[in-house]
């Protein structure tokens, strides 16, 4: 159950970043925007999780997300903020 | 000597325990979630500018801490009741994974939180000014 939940909130997250990337025409909020609701589904999937592979599976799609964001965020030219 | 409390039943009990904690972190990430997909999606409908984001984003940033206080709250219970080793082992992994996420995603809502009040120190000045 709780899979099928991270799974709502990865196509919310989806859904939400591409809306804030439309509306603002700003690409580095659209991807902070689907991160942050992935990351969201990435600790629910944790929570759910039973063997090493899985738990190996989380926790890299977590970490990937995670050094996404930093690495965004430190990028030349990308906004403090949004 | 008779047992006053028997390995079977605090195990029974700390399960249930762990279950309903980590229940409630996981609720509470999904509520964030749900909260903050609202919010998004109002703020996207109603604005153009990406800073009126970051206050959705702090929201759901501590939605996401308090769930992981949560879940670091059921692993610690459940070292009361780790028989194997190999338990134990994904029980640290876990439990490191949770940690590491939390400190980060603190760093980040303060510096966030910070960035967001500089913002409004610098426009509270130009408004009296106007």
């Amino acid at each position: 159950m709780i899979d099928d939940l991270a799974v709502v909130v990865s196509a919310a997250g989806l859904l939400c970043g591409v809306l804030a990337f439309v509306r603002t025409r700003d690409a580095w909020c659209g991807v902070r925007v689907l991160l942050d609701l992935l990351l969201a589904a990435g600790l629910l999937r944790l929570a759910a999780t039973s063997g090493w592979s899985q738990l190996a599976a989380a926790a890299a799609l977590v970490a990937v997300r995670r050094l996404l964001t930093i690495a965004l965020r430190e990028a030349p030219g990308a906004s403090r903020n949004g | 000597m008779p047992e006053l409390l028997s390995a079977d039943l605090l195990r029974a009990v700390v399960d249930r325990l762990v279950r309903f904690v980590e229940a409630g972190g996981a609720i509470i990430i999904f509520s964030g979630a749900a909260v903050s997909f609202v919010r998004f999606v109002v703020m996207g409908l109603r604005t153009r500018d990406p800073e009126a984001f970051v206050p959705v984003r702090l929201g759901l940033g501590r939605f996401l801490a308090l769930g992981l206080e949560f879940q670091l709250a059921s692993d610690i219970l459940r070292t009361a009741v780790a028989p194997s080793f190999e338990e134990l082992g994904k029980l640290a992994a876990v439990a490191t994974i949770r940690t590491g996420l939390n400190f980060f995603l603190a760093r980040e809502i303060r510096e966030e939180s910070r960035t967001v009040q500089q913002t409004r120190d610098a426009v509270a000045p130009e408004t009296e000014r106007a």
